[in-house]
């Protein structure tokens, strides 16, 4: 095979054109180099968003719809006397505290039996107003039971002050989220002012500080005994407005769900379905990404197309006196294919090295202090694999853009040429 | 059999701008080391013809055979690696690749043919450029020559691969008098060797130092000139 002649030829033309192929390769280099910083940024705050969602709601929530009547039966064999129960429900209107379960104290007992269920909570949430000195607070607040909330959503984990421990032994306590702490201006030992939407005042001691690092959780959470606010509501002890579920599986909420609502006559959410929300921002994000990230290769490509192009232009006499010398058109279509590929390899290979840098270098940007979120750097995500990604889509790309201007020279009939 | 190249009814018709005979049943034969030239007005059709029976032209009508293959019907791949081998072509314009040095451009169509290791090539190619006295040349990049060196250059191309015919479409006609008579030399010189060549020219020097000449009118071979040699 004459290959190496041919890739003699266009190397020799390629270090002639020194100037057009380095803008060629730092074209692929861009594109690559995007790619793969966008794309670990773009798993980085996936990642950190799924992390929120999976750590700040359980496998599944049952609640009682605000609107429709409902009809719930707990089975015979969940049931200690063995008969199956039927309950009838209606609906009422919205309101600022979550609708009432009935009769809780046997679908806890049902749901804590079921085989696959890991931990369940009972939980009452209500909107309640906070006061610190001058400082105020609208917060969402979950009484839950500690030991059963610390079983099911780990707070333990995402505690960064206080412990667990404490706000179990405390009458008083409650746990805020880092948002409503800093907006309160308020430390740990502290005590705050509450009311809620019936009038009730109560003051708490802050036992600890919860953070999950995003904004729209952290401004609003927080935790107090699940005892206090049935006091505060003046409800009874089996008072529940949600069970926070996890299951022994998690991968299974998605076919528990629908048992459960089924079973129980109540809204079965899974983490999916009540984070829909931030599911649907993922989605987006995910295609703007890819979206951009192809357009910046194809950019890369037409670049490549372009030079190829003029390269071969500037070229015609040339090609004349190779092919009238024996060089055939596919030995053309090597010599000029070849720079392509030369220009792919060498401009995804840098591409490769500085995506590396610059996801190195964004890991490392802190992030202005802000509501949104308290991250202290960008969120990013490394995987060797969009190295290997980037550098074949970069060569792949350049020898798909090389390719009709190469077959182009391949086929140009020397005499047009050598008779002007 | 001793016949280099044999044409046979050559016709050629051009369909744009309008419909044109170029060649007009064109029969000639070459024997081996005969050197002969071919002239004509401009517009007569010889480069016509000498892209023809170089092979590079094959949109006509009638027979052609080189080195006793024949080549009309051979397909673009058979019919490159046969030029490759078999044909050294010099062209009047189109001289060097620019980006090449003379000693590249000369060595390039031996490495094609890769009959030789690349050092053998390289050897060959100094040995030819110092025959045209173009040794002290072969580092140059072919831009940076005249027109004359370039055209020496071609010539070494030429025969790099010791081709069996030599042709050159007006090897001189842009050079000035003093290369002209230097690349002459070279073209009587090849011919003593024993190559064997079909020049087109329009000098009539260049016509009395070959075997024998042809003449081309208005696309028919119509005359034949005895050379003044033999
Ligand atoms: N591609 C073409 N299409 C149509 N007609 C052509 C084409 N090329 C050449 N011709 C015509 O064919 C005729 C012969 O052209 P050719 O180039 O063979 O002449 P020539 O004898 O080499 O002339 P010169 O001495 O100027 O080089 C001319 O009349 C020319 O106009
Ligand atoms: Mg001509």
């Amino acid at each position: 095979m004459s290959r190496s002649v041919n890739w003699g030829i266009a190397k020799i033309q390629m270090a002639a054109r020194r100037k057009q192929a380095i803008v060629a390769i730092l074209g692929v280099t861009f594109g690559v180099s995007m790619f793969i910083t966008l794309m670990s940024f773009m798993k980085g705050v996936n990642h950190f968003l799924l992390d929120v969602i999976s750590s700040a709601t359980p496998d599944i929530v049952l609640y009682a719809d605000q609107r429709k009547t409902v009809q719930f039966t707990v089975p015979a064999e969940l049931n200690k006397d063995g008969r199956e129960i039927i309950f009838f429900e209606h609906g009422r209107k919205p309101q600022s505290q979550g609708k009432r379960i009935r009769n809780a104290r046997t679908l806890l007992s049902a749901i804590r039996r079921d085989p696959v269920v890991a931990a369940v909570s009972p939980v009452v949430t209500a909107q309640v107003f906070l006061r610190h000195g001058s400082s105020i607070a609208n917060a969402q607040f979950l009484g839950v039971s500690i030991g059963d909330a610390e079983d099911v959503l780990k707070l333990s984990a995402k505690l960064t002050s206080g412990n667990i421990r404490n706000m179990e032994m405390s009458d008083n306590g409650i746990i805020l989220g880092k948002g409503l702490a800093d907006r309160l201006k308020i430390q740990i030992g502290d005590w705050v002012n509450v009311s809620t939407a019936q009038g009730v005042k109560d003051r708490l001691q802050v036992c600890s500080v919860i953070c999950y690092g995003l904004g729209s959780i952290d401004n609003s959470r927080a935790f107090v005994h699940i005892r206090r606010m049935r006091q505060w509501m003046g409800k009874g002890n089996d008072f529940t407005t949600e069970f926070f579920i996890s299951l022994r599986d998690p991968e299974l909420s998605e076919f528990a769900a629908p048992t459960f609502a089924g079973r129980y006559g109540y809204r079965a959410d899974t983490r999916a379905q009540s984070n829909s929300y931030y599911l649907t921002i993922i989605f987006v994000q995910n295609m703007m990404t890819y979206i951009v990230s192809l357009a910046i290769l194809l950019v890369a490509g037409f670049g490549i197309y372009n030079i190829m192009n003029m390269i071969i232009n500037g070229k015609l006499n040339d090609i004349a006196i190779l092919k009238a010398e024996g060089f055939s058109g596919k030995d053309i279509r090597q010599i000029f294919l070849s720079q392509s590929v030369f220009v792919g390899i060498a401009g995804a290979l840098l591409g490769v090295i500085f995506g590396t840098i610059f996801t190195f270098l964004i890991s490392h940007i802190p992030i202005p202090k802000s509501d949104l979120t308290s991250i202290p750097y960008f969120p990013v995500r490394f995987d060797p694999m969009y190295c290997v990604w980037g550098f074949l889509f970069g060569v792949v790309c350049s020898f798909l853009a090389g390719l009709i201007p190469a077959f182009r020279a391949a086929k140009m009939d020397p005499l047009s040429i050598l008779r002007r | 059999m001793n016949k280099v190249l044999i044409a046979e009814h050559l016709n050629k018709y051009f369909h744009e701008p309008v419909e044109s005979q170029v060649l007009h049943d064109i029969s000639l034969s070459l024997d081996r080391s005969q050197f002969v030239t071919v002239m004509g007005k401009s517009g007569s059709g010889k480069s016509s013809l000498m892209y023809v029976l170089a092979t590079l032209d094959t949109d006509y009508d009638g027979n052609l055979f080189i080195c006793g293959e024949r080549m009309t019907g051979l397909t673009e791949n058979q019919l490159a690696q046969f030029r490759n081998r078999h044909i050294g072509f010099i062209f009047q314009y189109h001289y060097l690749l620019p980006e090449f040095t003379a000693l590249q451009n000369v060595m390039i169509p031996g490495l094609k043919l890769k009959h030789k290791s690349s050092a053998q090539v390289r050897d060959d190619a100094m040995a030819l450029l110092e025959q045209m006295q173009m040794g002290k040349f072969a580092e140059y990049l072919s831009s940076k020559l005249s027109g004359g060196q370039q055209q020496r250059v071609a010539i070494a191309r030429a025969l790099i691969n010791h081709p069996d015919i030599i042709m050159a479409d007006e090897p001189t006609g842009n050079l000035d008098s003093a290369n002209t008579a230097i690349i002459f030399d070279i073209f009587r010189k090849l011919a003593d060797e024993g190559n064997t060549i079909i020049a087109i020219t329009h000098d009539m020097d260049f016509v009395r130092k070959a075997d024998a000449g042809f003449e081309i009118r208005d696309g028919s071979l119509s005359s034949y000139i005895e050379g003044a040699k033999k």
